[in-house]
């Protein structure tokens, strides 16, 4: 049925010419939202220069339109990017469609649109399926370097709802994150002759792999606010 | 023969008041500290984490009985080596002042023994500082504020799992004991100096003191010479929380150290065996 409506969207679209991003991004909104809750256990591993964390077992509870709550045995980072992909694309503005594109065997358009704050402006590329909508792949870039990569794996869940079930983020640190890393170091070397860290390539990546998915069981709004 | 002289060493150690001042300053402190840190531990994580929250969902707490027991480490091994010269400085020197000595030396043992006994004494007495110190730390903190993930900061973020946090804070506490046992050994040379007991407790005040200043202030001269400088080394414990360990550094600073341990040691033997006690 959800298929229907969404070859419907594109449908439209196409009859009206060419197929719009906001056509594409209806698509992945429609197929978002058939989840109104979920919760699943991630495995947390980060794998970055200048913040080491050991592999984590986080338990992640989401609900329509925002909520979002995360148990997790200790401390733990984990990162924006790598959870709620589908509101990277509401947070752009003047999406395009760019092209078509096939990513690890899934053919996607190629939507690309800009964000950011400030003095931090960024363009970011979404990679989405033409079959499943939903999105396979963000790079985004500052002028022309990547900062952030993330590449994502789905599967069927109860026969349905399609969501991610490994998802990669890959972050460059130099332009975002390595000079607050520097920083960060109160202690300073402990001795003379202690060598600076290097600075060369920064490039970290974080793996977020879910399981055990429970979706649509009711989540009440209060257990958010705990 | 040896053990019993060690004991009796122990015995004129813990019998004197000033011994138990290094464990009541612990005892008082920690506490204090582990109250603060249950109700300003949140805003202090807060301002750990300010600058992640953009890019990162920041879960779970980091204060726990290990943070506050790494923090505590930072600023108390400054202080505790002033603690330890209350009975290292004492051992020799306070025997030559109360006259006790020379009598000591009638009986049938060798000088190298009594020393080796009164050195051992000394260095179970910081030994024992160090173990309270673990105790009233790590086990304090542990019940009061609870375990969990340990966060350091170098050259980054580290966080180290319970398990691993353990690992390096024994190997933490191995290598603070390491320095502990070299100013020891120091005013326990100076101790073998002189017949007062406080002599040999501001003397290796004064050196610790001159030694840090050659540590830490950046003058071209002192750079030569710091790295062979005992009072250099004084942070090695650190290393112990650096991902990877630098093992090359920790091994050159721990021999080092022993070196100065040893020749310490060695003066106050040579000093003692030739020493002519008039009181």
């Amino acid at each position: 049925m959800i298929r229907f409506y969404l070859w419907l969207i594109i449908i439209f679209s196409f009859a009206s010419g060419q197929i719009t991003s906001q056509a594409i991004v209806d698509s992945v909104k429609t197929r978002y939202d058939l989840i109104q809750d979920y919760s699943v256990q991630v495995k947390l591993a980060v794998e970055m220069p200048g913040f080491r964390m050991p592999r984590k077992r986080i338990k992640l509870f989401f609900k329509q339109p925002d909520m979002l709550k995360i148990e997790s045995d200790g401390f733990a980072m984990v990162p924006r990017q790598g959870i709620g992909v589908a509101a990277i694309l509401d947070s752009l503005i003047a999406i395009e469609v760019i092209g078509e594109e096939t990513i690890v065997g899934h053919p996607c358009w190629v939507l690309r649109g800009s964000g950011g704050e400030g003095e931090l402006q960024f363009e970011t590329s979404a990679w989405v399926d033409q079959q499943d909508w939903v999105i396979r792949q963000i790079k985004s870039m500052v002028d022309t370097v990547r900062v952030a990569q993330i590449e994502l794996e789905y599967s069927l869940i109860d026969r349905r709802y399609l969501l991610p079930i490994k998802t990669t983020v890959m972050i460059d640190l130099p332009q975002l994150m390595a000079t607050r890393m520097d920083h960060y170091d109160p202690d300073g070397p402990a001795f003379p002759q202690a060598k600076s860290p290097e600075k060369g390539n920064r490039s970290g990546m974080v793996t977020l792999e879910f399981v055990r998915y429970r979706v649509n069981r009711g989540l009440k709004d209060s257990f958010f606010r705990e | 023969m040896m053990v019993n002289l060690v004991y009796n060493e122990l015995i004129k150690i813990f019998s004197k008041y000033r011994t138990y001042i290094s464990f009541g300053a612990i005892l008082i402190l920690m506490p204090l500290v582990m109250w603060g840190f249950s109700y300003g531990g949140d805003k202090m994580q807060a301002d750990i984490t300010e600058r992640f929250k953009d890019s990162f969902i920041i879960t779970g707490t980091l204060f726990n009985g290990f943070f506050a027991t790494y923090i505590t480490m930072n600023f108390l091994w400054l202080h505790i080596p002033f603690l330890i010269t209350l009975v290292a400085g004492d051992v020799i020197a306070g025997e030559g002042a109360s006259g006790t000595l020379r009598i000591y030396l009638i009986r049938p043992v060798s000088r190298i023994r009594i020393i080796m006994a009164k050195l051992i004494a000394t260095y179970i007495y910081t030994i024992s500082v160090v173990v309270f110190f673990i105790i009233m730390s790590l086990g304090l903190g542990t019940i009061w504020l609870g375990s969990g993930d340990l966060l350091v900061m170098h050259e980054g973020i580290i966080i180290y799992s319970s398990i691993e946090a353990l690992g390096r804070f024994l190997l933490g506490f191995s290598f603070a004991l390491v320095n502990l046992l070299v100013v020891s050994s120091l005013c326990f040379m100076l101790s073998s100096f002189v017949n007062n007991g406080i002599g040999p407790m501001i003397g290796a005040m004064s050196v610790i003191m001159v030694g840090l200043a050659i540590t830490n202030i950046p003058i071209e001269f002192f750079e030569t010479i710091r790295p062979w400088f005992f009072t250099s080394y004084f942070e090695i414990w650190r290393q112990a929380f650096y991902d990877p360990i630098p093992w090359g550094e920790i091994g050159s600073g721990l021999t080092i150290l022993l070196g100065h341990a040893l020749i310490f040691v060695f003066v106050a033997v040579i000093t003692f065996n030739r020493k002519d006690i008039l009181t």
